[in-house]
């Protein structure tokens, strides 16, 4: 699973700069926020916002891509407590192995999940944060990342099922 | 009816994902290209970090200290000495940093780094807690002091039984401010108890700095204040003193046993009692049901939060809360007010 540009950033040296930081990790910041509101037109708004909250502390953070990443839950949380006009859905790549049709339907699914619950398993199955790492970003215990995912992942079999 | 098993459901979560992160079409943004502030205003300071809400220092006397709870004796490892008076501050008056979590009180307190002495005293404090969980919390205080940036951190952990702190953070005194870290564990103490001692470290490594603390009155993990002195059966409890955009639990508690209510016989709800925000609540889920509510914030105007518990069977209200709330704030003030960043323009 390819981890987030921005977690992979962690670990290299950081950018001279903060205009070097939002153009590497500016892709991985709107893919992040499409999928945890599975929504495209909110991601990249999300996604701006959330730099423009890491740039005041750009001199005293200490991990810019993590801060960046709570910036994004903390977005997409908010975003999901406004009222909306219908979804605008994400795009699916096409591959050969499924039909677009039943990943249409899935992605239904997940979006219909309420926020926590998708939120979990955006950063475990797409950001590959561990448990620890998911529970800071949400706010929660880590045994409350497990509930989520196991109620997630029962309501999605339950859709599938169908 | 088509079987599915669990593997497949997580297999074809990761599928949807990664086909839906391929199909996003970003292109290369630069810093500056589009509109994408917030107006600064550099007369006001940025009221939190991260997430995180925490309490402002507000008491300054020593009498405050009655309200802690507090024990004496010190137990386990602890490498606190108790000193003298340290010099001639005892005029000085106390300092106190206090959160939902955490306790810390004493009648001097100095952090020595880079030639210079800093008391957080006569100036702009944050002060707030990681709630964390069970056997993990912290002490997080923040401030600006003689031009400089000036923190103190401090790591608790608990095993239920005691808690203790694992770790101490100060700031260097440098403009490119940097770590002195004071590690090991210290200031063991049985659980719903204070530490009480004076302290004088230095770090570890053998860096220039010290960190002096002069009859401290300690205390983490400390139960709900809602417990303490109880006026009802039922209190609403909220880790966070203050909140902001995020999200944000509220836990109703039997005052009695200071547990959360369980079952589902109560309702919880968030209004905003001035100011503007959105909520959008669930559960909190946390396996059986509890009196527990998630909120996901939106604050659009600084006021207060009201969150109400009700008996579903009555419409009775058991139980209030007022929480302040405040929008995220624009950034602190710099040494050079006058500046203004050229990529950051008013929103229209």
């Amino acid at each position: 699973m390819a981890a987030i540009e921005t977690k992979s950033t962690a670990a290299a040296s950081p950018p001279a700069d903060f205009a070097d930081f939002y153009r590497d990790a500016w892709p991985g910041a709107v893919r992040l926020a499409g999928l945890l509101t599975q929504d495209a037109r909110a991601a990249e708004d999300i996604a701006q916002d959330a730099f423009t909250r890491v740039y005041p502390k750009w001199d005293r953070v200490e991990n810019a891509p993590a801060y960046l990443w709570t910036a994004i839950v903390n977005g997409t949380r908010s975003w999901q407590a406004r009222k909306h006009t219908a979804r605008t859905k994400l795009p699916l790549v096409a591959s050969a192995a499924t039909t677009d049709f039943e990943f249409e339907m899935f992605g239904d699914l997940v979006a219909a999940l309420p926020y926590r619950q998708r939120a979990v398993l955006v950063l475990r199955y797409y950001a590959d944060m561990n448990e620890t790492e998911i529970a800071d970003a949400l706010g929660c215990r880590p045994g409350t990342v497990k509930s989520l995912a196991s109620r997630a992942l029962a309501s999605l079999k339950k859709g599938i099922e169908q | 009816m088509t079987t599915i098993h669990d593997d497949d459901v997580e297999a074809r979560v990761r599928e949807l994902f990664d086909r839906q992160a391929s199909a996003i079409e970003t292109g290369e943004r630069i810093w500056g290209d589009a509109p994408h502030a917030t107006v600064v205003n550099l007369a006001e300071h940025r009221s939190r970090k991260r997430w995180i809400g925490g309490g402002i220092a507000a008491f300054a006397t020593v009498g405050v200290a009655a309200a802690v709870m507090f024990a004496f004796g010190v137990n386990g490892p602890g490498t606190v000495k108790t000193e003298p008076p340290i010099g001639s501050r005892t005029n000085e008056p106390a300092v106190s940093f206090v959160t939902n979590q955490v306790s810390l009180t004493a009648d001097n307190f100095v952090i020595t780094a880079n030639g210079m002495q800093f008391t957080a005293r006569n100036v702009e404090l944050m002060v707030h807690s990681d709630p964390g969980g069970d056997d993990y919390q912290t002490l997080e205080v923040e401030w600006t002091e003689l031009g400089v940036e000036q923190r103190l951190y401090i790591y608790f952990a608990s095993d239920g039984n005691d808690w203790w702190a694992t770790e101490i953070r100060t700031r260097n005194g440098h403009a490119d401010a940097d770590w002195i870290e004071y590690l090991g564990s210290r200031f063991r103490t049985p659980v719903g108890s204070a530490f009480t001692g004076s302290v004088d470290l230095r770090p570890d490594d053998g860096r220039d700095g010290r960190l002096e603390i002069e009859n401290m009155r300690l205390m983490a993990f400390k139960p709900p204040a809602v417990c303490e002195n109880p006026t009802s059966r039922y209190a609403l409890f909220s880790p966070y003193s203050e909140i902001s955009s995020g999200g944000y639990t509220a836990e109703l508690l039997d005052t009695k046993t200071c547990k959360v209510v369980t079952g589902n016989a109560y309702d919880i709800t968030w209004t905003a009692k001035s100011g503007d925000a959105e909520f959008a609540t669930e559960p909190c889920d946390e396996g059986a049901p509890t009196a527990c509510s998630y909120a996901g914030v939106a604050v659009n105007k600084n006021g207060i939060a009201h969150i109400t518990a009700k008996a579903r069977a009555t419409g009775e209200v058991v139980a209030v809360l007022d929480v302040p709330m405040r929008d995220f704030g624009p950034p602190p003030v710099t040494d050079n007010p006058e500046v203004v960043d050229p990529n950051l323009v008013e929103v229209p």
